[in-house]
């Protein structure tokens, strides 16, 4: 008597399929971030976070949303990480009636020039030549022109941005300060945009 | 044996959902910061802060009025550059704080302020151009914090030496309407 | 059932998904609809940063009192009525010294009390133990007049001068000289300039 050797016929487990998947997943977000940075390196020209924007621990400060509330001055290096390269600036306009977003703005400003770069010697410079460089009369004018077009009166909500590189010297930050104090109080203040922790009774 | 994956599968949608949670709570969104820009007029301050390098702060608060006012008694005979550089030195050498000790200054400054609502603290903070705005950006934000926001704050561009080239620095007493008297420091470029 | 167990958790899964959105949903707005008529109403404009000077807050300067110091020990007040008891036609004249220390210094020779010599110890026994606030310093002449309707006490601290140490700009105001139990304010007068 000969016994047939009982075979199980093996079928796919389920279950440890869908645990694999499950790893699978988990592994992809974990992982995922990093790899989304490298490929924003791309596309520098409208990309918002491979610039070192200084961090601060207070969580009083305002959010900011996509639109661009009014002038924003960009001010980054030439060469992305090398603190060492010129510095560039960028003037964002917003618009009065529309809403624009911060990338709409970026692509515009880079579409129709308006950007100007520091000569690598600004520091150096005395305050009158360094009013004369080509990046402080950009700054001068555009300031000047849409002070014209949308700052009629002294308020508390007229101002202009400024989003830099942590490492930006400050004689830049103080210049765009300066230019808005030459109308008194009707550009009474400037916002600097900064990096913050999420609020943590926002739940998320 | 089904029982033992399905078990393993919650524990994975757990760690799943715990690390999802985990990385969108840490991640940082872009805030605004509110600076005053300057004006041209005689500027009052309770508290002067002159970044000298990136190492030392001079703080200057209500105890540099008697600093230079002892100078002021010891040596008022000199000319009045000598005596700018005299009491220049004074406050330099007891003003003086590394930037290490800064944010436990400024958190103090902030604690009392959150203790006395009712005063109004107005800080003033001189930065040489060279130096990264960060900094700058590290101390308001720290002065921003005040519960009642009852610290203001200004920065401008200025170097220690700028005010050692001071016209004039001395002590003035001021009468107030209240008719408290205070001596005062006064720096004028 | 292997099917219905993955089916399972996969409806689980989808469930808290679905569950953490409604919660993400019911978070409060950003802003909060402000009234109209609130809309037109701006912050003030904060205080800005001079930049032609600075002037820095320095200290309060608090008025200093130069007074009789209760706070030390052993100042002994004088008792007007015990003094009228024993003698009440006595005239004394004390001249005495504030030293550094705020004490009230004198001999025996500096207290006239002719013909009164009971009245003339009870108020030495009493003034030897005045000290007044640190403050001042020079002569300082008490007049004991018993019998007397107006003034009964005059106290003359016309020649005491602020101390050295005590900075010029800090005001020195005379505060209550003479430390006497049994007489109103109106029955005494100081004669000496608060600085």
């Amino acid at each position: 008597m000969s016994f047939a050797k009982y075979e199980e016929k093996k079928q796919l487990s389920l279950p440890s399929l869908i645990d694999i998947i499950f790893l699978l997943l988990v592994f992809s977000l974990v992982t995922q971030p990093r790899a989304k940075s490298r490929n924003d390196v791309q596309n520098r020209s409208v990309s918002r976070n491979d610039m070192e924007l200084p961090v601060i621990q207070g969580i009083a400060q305002s959010r900011v949303d996509e639109i661009l509330k009014t002038l924003m001055f960009e001010i980054v290096f030439q060469q992305p990480q090398n603190t060492q390269s010129p510095r560039m600036v960028y003037a964002l306009r917003s618009s009065g009636n529309d809403s624009i977003t911060y990338e709409r703005a970026k692509q515009q400003a880079l579409r129709d020039s308006l950007f100007a770069v520091f000569p690598e010697n600004f520091l150096s410079l005395s305050n009158m030549d360094f009013e004369q460089t080509p990046a402080c009369r950009f700054i001068r004018n555009e300031i000047s022109s849409f002070k014209q077009k949308h700052f009629f009166k002294p308020a508390f909500s007229n101002f202009i941005e400024i989003r830099a590189e942590k490492n930006v010297e400050f004689r830049i930050v103080q210049y765009i300060m300066s230019q808005c104090s030459a109308y008194g109080d009707t550009i009474p203040r400037v916002t600097l945009r900064t990096l913050s922790g999420r609020d943590r009774n926002r739940g998320l | 044996m089904e029982l033992v994956s399905f078990i393993d599968m919650i524990f994975i949608l757990l760690v799943f959902f715990l690390l999802t949670n985990f990385s969108v709570s840490t991640s940082m969104e872009e805030k605004e910061l509110f600076i005053p820009t300057p004006k041209n007029v005689l500027g009052r301050s309770q508290i002067v802060l002159q970044m000298i390098d990136r190492s030392r702060v001079l703080w200057l608060d209500d105890k540099a009025s008697q600093i230079v006012s002892d100078v002021e008694d010891q040596v008022g005979y000199f000319s009045s550059e000598r005596l700018n550089e005299a009491i220049m030195a004074a406050l330099v050498e007891n003003s003086t704080i590394l930037r290490e000790q800064l944010p436990a200054q400024l958190q103090s400054l902030v604690r009392q302020a959150d203790q006395n609502p009712q005063a109004v603290y107005f800080v003033l903070l001189r930065v040489p151009n060279e130096m990264p705005y960060y900094l700058v950006v590290d101390v308001i934000s720290t002065l921003s914090t005040a519960q009642y926001q009852n610290i203001r704050y200004g920065c401008v561009a200025g170097t220690l030496d700028e005010l050692k080239q001071a016209r004039e620095i001395k002590t003035v007493l001021v009468e107030d309407k209240q008719g408290n008297r205070k001596k005062n420091l006064r720096i004028d470029f | 059932m292997i099917l219905s167990g993955g089916t399972a958790v996969v409806a689980a899964a989808a469930i808290v998904l679905l569950a953490r959105q409604w919660m993400l949903q019911r978070l409060p707005e950003d802003f909060v609809q402000i009234p109209f008529s609130e809309v037109e109403k701006q912050p003030e404009i904060p205080p800005r940063p001079g930049i032609r000077g600075i002037e820095i807050s320095g200290p309060e300067i608090k008025a200093k009192r130069f007074e009789i110091d209760l706070s030390r020990s052993g100042v002994k007040e004088l008792n007007w009525q015990q003094l009228m008891a024993v003698d009440p036609h006595a005239q004394i004249i004390v001249s005495g010294m504030v030293d550094n220390q705020g004490r009230l210094v004198f001999a025996q020779r500096d207290v006239r009390m002719e013909g009164h010599p009971l009245a003339g110890v009870m108020i030495e026994q009493a003034l030897k133990t005045w000290m007044y606030t640190p403050f001042k310093t020079g002569p300082i002449v008490f007049t004991f007049n018993l019998p007397s309707e107006g003034k009964k006490v005059l106290v003359d601290a016309s020649d005491l001068r602020r101390r050295d140490k005590i900075p010029e700009d800090v005001p020195i105001l005379n505060g209550q000289l003479y430390y006497v139990d049994g007489i109103s304010s109106q029955e005494v007068r100081q004669i000496g300039n608060s600085e």
